[in-house]
């Protein structure tokens, strides 16, 4: 018998390289089902974002079409309008026009009085058929000019007339009575928004209505953080810390929602400031046990954290077992200049960048200890209360009528402020990439 | 393969887990052996890789090195060494899985499958010297125990 130590080692390497115990039946099944819930996982984080991006989408675009079916019904409701007297049938505060948001402009007429009549201009109007509608518009020009009232009972043949008359009447409607000061505007108008078309201004859809707009949007956003390690700082962090972060933390979502308020500098160029909540989430699993770090304080200033140099490393310290959610929930004021470029009648390109003030005002979960590699609490004590982030994003625009636009765009965003203190040994950052929805009114 | 398993785990449940995601490995794995001659040796690394990987997850309770103390090679010259050859595999496993963790995995990683002191310093994130002495308590841990059974 040897007497080295190696002996022992040779003798269980002897031992147990052929040793085969029997293996447990059956386990073919439980591993199938393992990896099958494996797999169940990834796709539900995968398919989790997905949902959430169209459950938005469709969301929105839920809300605004009831409009346009309720125009439908209600051309199919009063389909002869020939037979009636349009402007005594149409009162200001019609429920037709009240009840429907699409039709902004009815609401305008509505609003604006009817003082008084001419009978002249009136006579005028009943003169011309339904073929020679164009003529009315100079009519008409005349008559708002002049706040005067006119009546265009039997004017219009509704039933007769060309969809392009229509329309060009629209036109007309648009172009002469978009937000000035009139005083006088029939009432009569509401009815040509009630006709079976779908109103759309043939102008061009980046040119607004008023140079205000109000817009919401919601973005749906993939994040994660970026560490880095201050400069000059390297002796305060963990030597495995960013190896220890990449493994055990997670991209999660950046759900995002805002409201702005935009102002047009002309039909290409608009400015935008707004109010926002941010939230960022994002997974942390960690189960190891590391080295434990040795510091010295004396003669060192500690870093924000209240952490000190480390100069060695010794045995292994605690077993770190953790799994959850890091949610970080700020307070955001956008401020943003964007672009859009009219590609035909209802789409756009739009862009946007903005810079946005973030003030943490919610925070929970763990993260490590950059120094120790411990679990520490993520909040106040550690996170700055105010952050500095930018965002990009360029995408489609579509007019839904002429004063409301739904958007797509895609967007990535970054954090410049890091999100732990001044002076802390990590900068982490973070960003995020996804999509936007968003919806505009132009006001009037 | 269930041997290794058994090995780096304390029982025979965890042992299974490691088992069955091992073949998990294995199956989703197996496009990426080029040799076909050297699978035996292919699946017991895969499967030494996953329990070390096990162990590292699920493995609880800190481990501290007494330094002042640490082993050298010299001091490990004994007067009477231990016969294994007379005992089962079962009943060296079963004093194997008595020593303590750092202990068990050291024995198992440098004396049975071979790893140097520099992979399993870097798999414990610790230094060389440390594995060594490691190593050195867990052989007399293990010739301590054989002797009391002797006894």
């Amino acid at each position: 018998m040897e007497k080295s130590p190696l002996n022992i080692d040779q003798q269980l390497k002897g031992m147990f390289e052929t040793f085969e115990p029997a293996v447990p039946f059956q386990f073919e099944k439980v591993a199938a089902g393992l990896d099958a819930k494996k797999r169940g996982r990834r796709i539900i984080m995968l398919w989790s974002s997905v949902a959430a991006v169209v459950f938005t989408a469709v969301s929105g675009i839920i809300f605004l079409r009831p409009d346009t079916a309720k125009v439908n019904e209600i051309s199919k409701n009063q389909p002869n309008i020939e037979q009636s007297e349009i402007s005594s049938s149409i009162k200001p505060n019609d429920n037709l026009a009240s009840n429907d948001s699409r039709l902004v402009e009815k609401n305008q007429v509505n609003e604006l009085k009817v003082t008084e009549e001419t009978n002249s201009i009136s006579e005028e109007l009943n003169k011309p058929q339904v073929g020679t509608v164009y003529s009315l518009g100079g009519n008409i020009n005349s008559i708002s000019t002049s706040s005067r009232q006119y009546s265009l009972s039997n004017a219009i043949d509704a039933e007769n007339t060309p969809l392009e008359v229509v329309e060009n009447l629209n036109e007309w409607v648009y172009s002469d009575f978009s937000g000035k000061s009139i005083e006088t505007i029939p009432t009569s108008f509401g009815y040509f928004l009630q006709l079976p078309v779908r109103i759309h201004s043939p102008q061009k859809p980046n040119q607004p209505l008023s140079s205000w707009a109000f817009e919401v949007g919601y973005d749906q956003n993939q994040t994660a953080m970026a560490y880095q390690i201050s400069s000059g700082r390297e002796k305060y962090v963990h030597k495995n810390y960013i190896n220890r972060m990449k493994e055990g933390e997670f991209a999660l979502n950046a759900p995002q929602i805002q409201a702005a308020l935009k102002r047009y500098i002309n039909k290409n160029w608009f400015v935008s400031l707004g109010l926002g909540f941010a939230q960022t989430r994002t997974m942390q699993r960690f189960n190891f046990r590391d080295s434990i770090p040795v510091s010295v304080s004396q003669g060192f200033e500690a870093d924000a954290l209240g952490n000190f140099p480390i100069f060695g490393y010794l045995g292994l310290g605690q077993q770190i077992a953790y799994e959850g959610i890091q949610t970080v929930q700020m307070l955001s004021v956008p401020i943003s200049v964007g672009y859009q470029y009219p590609i035909n009648r209802f789409w756009s390109f739009s862009s946007e960048i903005s810079t946005r003030y973030n003030r943490l005002f919610a925070s929970q979960g763990k993260t490590l200890n950059y120094h120790d590699l411990s679990l520490l609490e993520t909040g106040n004590e550690i996170y700055r209360a105010g952050i500095w982030s930018g965002r990009l994003s360029a995408g489609a625009e579509y007019r839904l009528s002429r004063n409301q636009y739904l958007g797509l765009r895609l967007n990535t965003q970054g954090a410049f402020t890091p999100f732990y203190k001044k002076d802390a040994s990590i900068v982490n950052r973070g960003w995020s990439v996804g999509m936007s929805v968003f919806y505009t009114m132009k006001l009037f | 393969m269930y041997g290794h398993c058994l090995r780096y785990s304390k029982n025979t449940e965890d042992a299974q887990d490691i088992l069955q995601e091992g073949f998990i490995k294995v199956f989703e794995k197996i496009h990426s052996l080029k040799e076909p001659s050297q699978l035996e040796g292919w699946m017991s690394r895969v499967f030494i890789n996953l329990a070390l990987s096990y162990w590292r997850k699920n493995h609880s309770g800190p481990t501290f090195v007494d330094i002042e103390n640490t082993e050298t090679a010299d001091d490990l010259n004994v007067e009477e060494d231990s016969n294994l050859q007379s005992y089962q595999p079962e009943e060296v496993l079963s004093w194997i899985n008595e020593l303590p963790d750092n202990q068990r995995m050291v024995l198992n990683m440098f004396a049975i499958d071979g790893l140097s002191h520099q992979e399993i310093a870097n798999f414990l994130n610790t230094t060389v010297s440390n594995t060594k002495s490691i190593l050195s308590r867990a052989r007399k841990s293990l010739r301590e125990r054989i002797k009391s059974k002797n006894q």
